[in-house]
């Protein structure tokens, strides 16, 4: 039997509010932190230096090629045994932030590669120095080609740290199995947590349709206005798939 | 009066995979000429032009712009920052345009002034709208490159390479990717340049500008310069049979 009652408790439980928060500042520090390593990870992959790619390739072939639920238990479980002991969030913050950045990285390398080389031989025609050809020119144009892969991994990662319940970091999901445990209603207390999900990835989303705009400046015109960014040359960008 | 030589370049060398693009290229260009380069496609007049601000490095031989050698120092060659340093002196417009899309036309001409000299960007700002006026683009500071015509982006992107104030302009093709009805509207930008002594390097096929503008026209063919001449004796009386042979096909 469903119950309606149980169902709204769930919904105004604080333990629940509490999770939701602890899974919404899990993703952004996350992201925030994995962003700018995804960056350097990206330039050392097209580095002029072997060893530096060699090292950056080793990392995201390794981060992809095995599951972020076996890293987490690693770094929290597996890696006191060799005297290194983190704290549960600390530990959780480093599964996510290196297992994204690897994903990152091959967003950023796309977006990079995305820009005609033309624009970056104007500016050095123009006499920037390399740092600024990346700043001023190629990196603003990369982030139009980025956000929307960018926005669905920030969806998806708001999804995926539901992993780190199992480390027991108490974010939305482990908390909604805390309140469960006090009445037994599975499926109202899921039902709920599954509620809150949804709110934050839309309320994302539209987060995302706004960055997009803001990114899009001087591409505005043009038969296509509006759905611009959409696919625009980065079909292989939309397909990360983990 | 000596004129000052703006580029000397000697013996320019450059191969790509084993194919020699560039076999010796000497070229000297004195201030306040204007030289329009010549030559059948693939010969190498495009990755000359970027020899000379070191955009292409040369396999062997020298370029000098006002007397300083790009791409060396006294300590061998130098890191990419220190040749952007010597790239403020040469402007460079390309067949594409290349203007930055997330720029308005105000904004790309400020870039150089605002990101490589590190003016302000009012300032800087200001000077822009003047060289946009000046390329009769007044109206346009608050477009985007997309919402400007060819002939448009194209004096845009002249302007933003006079607002470095360079000792030299190099011009590759700067009409080929235009419409006809916008071809005038570039050269009479370019010719007005000249009227006001600025050395320039166009490689470009408008024959109308070759007559009108240029002190001398230089035939590039198989890497190396065929011909080098006035232009009343380079096209009524061309030395070499390479040079005939073009001639009869584009004219
Ligand atoms: N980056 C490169 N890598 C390999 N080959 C190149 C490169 N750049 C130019 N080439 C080759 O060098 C030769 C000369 O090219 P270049 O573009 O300088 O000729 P061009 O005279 O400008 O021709 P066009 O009139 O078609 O522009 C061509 O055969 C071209 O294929
Ligand atoms: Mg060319």
């Amino acid at each position: 039997m469903w119950s309606w009652d149980a169902f709204f408790s769930f919904l105004t439980n604080p333990q629940l509010v509490q999770g939701a928060w602890t899974t919404i500042w899990l993703t952004t520090v996350s992201m925030a932190l994995a962003l700018p390593l995804a960056v350097l990870v990206a330039l050392g992959r097209a580095s002029r230096f072997r060893p530096v790619r060699l090292v950056t390739g080793f990392y995201v072939w390794l981060m992809r090629g095995t599951p972020l639920l076996v890293q987490l238990v690693i770094i929290y479980t597996g890696l006191p045994q060799l005297g290194l002991r983190l704290g549960v969030i600390s530990a959780a913050l480093t599964g996510l932030v290196l297992n994204e950045a690897a994903y990152l990285s091959e967003i950023v390398r796309a977006g990079v590669l995305s820009v005609p080389r033309g624009q970056s031989e104007a500016a050095r025609a123009l006499g920037m120095p390399p740092w600024k050809v990346f700043r001023v020119v190629v990196m603003p144009q990369a982030l139009r080609v980025m956000v929307p892969p960018l926005g669905n991994s920030f969806n998806g990662l708001l999804k995926t740290t539901t992993l780190v319940s199992v480390i027991s970091v108490e974010e939305l999901l482990r908390r909604t199995q805390f309140a469960v445990q006090t009445n037994f209603r599975v499926l109202e207390g899921l039902t709920a947590a599954a509620l809150y999900y949804l709110a934050m990835t839309t309320l994302w989303g539209l987060v995302q349709r706004w960055l997009e705009i803001r990114v899009g400046r001087g591409h505005q015109t043009g038969p296509s206005k509006g759905r611009r960014i959409k696919s625009a040359a980065v079909p292989a960008l939309e397909m990360e798939i983990r | 009066m000596t004129t000052e030589t703006v580029v000397e370049a000697r013996q320019v060398r450059k191969s790509y995979g084993g194919v020699e693009v560039l076999k010796g290229i000497d070229l000297t260009v004195r201030q306040g000429e204007v030289v329009l380069v010549l030559g059948p496609s693939g010969g190498g007049k495009s990755t000359f032009l970027r020899t000379l601000n070191h955009l292409e490095t040369p396999d062997s031989g020298t370029v000098s712009i006002c007397g300083e050698r790009i791409g060396y120092g006294e300590r061998g060659a130098l890191r990419e920052s220190r040749i952007a340093v010597q790239r403020r002196r040469t402007g460079m417009v390309f067949q594409q345009f290349n203007l930055f899309p997330n720029m308005t036309a105000l904004d790309n001409v400020a870039s150089g002034p605002v990101h490589v000299n590190g003016v302000s960007k009012a300032q800087a700002r200001v000077a822009a709208g003047e060289l946009l006026a000046m390329v009769g683009l007044a109206d346009k500071t608050r477009s985007y490159p997309s919402q400007l015509s060819g002939g448009q982006q194209q004096r845009v992107a002249i302007a933003r390479a006079l607002a470095m104030r360079p000792e030299l302009l190099l011009f590759d093709e700067p009409t080929s990717a235009l419409d006809p009805e916008m071809v005038g509207e570039v050269l009479d930008v370019m010719v007005r340049l000249r009227e006001e002594g600025m050395t320039m390097i166009v490689v470009s096929h408008e024959m109308g500008f070759a007559r009108a503008a240029a002190d001398r026209v230089v035939f590039i063919a198989d890497g190396t310069v065929v011909e080098d001449k006035s232009p009343d004796l380079f096209f009524s009386a061309p030395e070499h049979e390479r040079t005939r042979q073009f001639l009869d096909r584009i004219l």
